[in-house]
C-alpha cells in the first residue's frame, strides 16, 4: 500500500493503519531497532511503541516519507532503551560501530563548553555534504541505521572489505574536519 | 567529544540524509533483483 492511503487510514483512525505499516515496514524497523538492543523482544517492543506514537502523531503531522518519520521514532526509542537496559552486555551492532567511531572523536583536552547538540549536528550535515552519495549512505547505515559491514555490503552491492576500507578512510576524513572546526582539540 | 553525544547529534540531523540512506538502499536492492 502507498504511504499516502496509509496515513489515510491513521486520519481516518483505522486499526488497519497499524496493521499496514507494519506489513510495509514491519521488519526494516526491527532490524533498526534489533541492530541497537540485540534483543528480539525489546526490539519488538520499541516497535510497537513506535507504531503507538505514529498513531499518536498521525494527524495533526503528515509525514513525507512515512519511513524516515518511522525511522527516527524507534532510533530515539531503541536508544532510550539501550541506555536503560544497563544491566545489558554491551554487545550490539550499535556498541560495537561507536567504538569504532570513539578514537575519531576522543581528545586528551576537554573543552569547556560542550556545544550544542543541534549546532554538532549541523556540523555533520556540512561534512556529509562533502562525501559523495554512496559513502555518505555508507556512513549513515553504518552510524545512523547500526548496520554490520556484512548488511552494508549486501544493501550497497560492493564486498565488506570494500565497505570497511571506505568507513575508515571517511571516519579519518571526519576527524580531521572535525579538528580543522575546533569541534575536537 | 564523547560516542553518546555523537550518537545524539547525529540523531538531530536532517531527514534528507535518512531517506538518501533507505532510497539507496532500495534502489541498490531493486537493480540487483532485476
Amino acid at each position: 500500500m502507498e504511504d499516502e492511503k496509509i496515513i489515510e487510514l491513521f486520519f481516518a483512525r483505522s486499526e488497519q493503519a497499524i496493521k499496514e505499516l507494519d506489513t510495509k515496514y514491519g521488519k526494516t524497523c526491527h532490524k533498526l531497532s534489533c541492530n541497537i538492543l540485540h534483543n528480539d523482544l525489546d526490539a519488538e517492543e520499541c516497535v510497537n511503541d513506535a507504531y503507538l506514537g505514529t498513531w499518536n502523531a498521525i494527524p495533526p503531522q503528515r509525514p513525507n516519507p512515512l519511513l524516515t518519520f518511522l525511522c527516527k521514532i524507534v532510533r530515539n526509542l531503541s536508544i532510550m532503551r539501550h541506555h536503560a537496559n544497563t544491566a545489558m552486555k554491551r554487545n550490539s551492532t550499535y556498541d560495537v560501530a561507536l567504538e569504532e567511531i570513539e578514537d575519531c572523536l576522543s581528545s586528551t583536552v576537554t573543552i569547556e563548553k560542550e556545544l550544542e547538540i543541534k549546532e554538532l549536528a549541523l556540523i555533520i550535515e556540512n561534512f556529509l555534504d562533502t562525501l559523495s552519495v554512496e559513502n555518505r549512505v555508507i556512513f549513515m547505515r553504518r552510524y545512523w541505521f547500526s548496520d554490520t559491514y556484512s548488511d552494508i555490503a549486501q544493501r550497497v552491492g560492493l564486498t565488506e572489505k570494500n565497505v570497511s576500507v571506505r568507513l575508515t578512510r571517511t571516519r579519518k576524513q571526519m576527524r580531521e574536519y572535525l579538528l580543522e572546526r575546533g569541534v575536537l582539540v | 567529544m564523547t560516542t553518546k553525544t555523537f550518537s545524539q547529534a547525529l540523531g538531530e540531523i536532517g531527514d534528507k540524509y535518512i531517506t538518501e540512506a533507505n532510497e539507496y538502499v532500495a534502489v541498490s536492492k531493486k537493480f540487483r533483483w532485476n
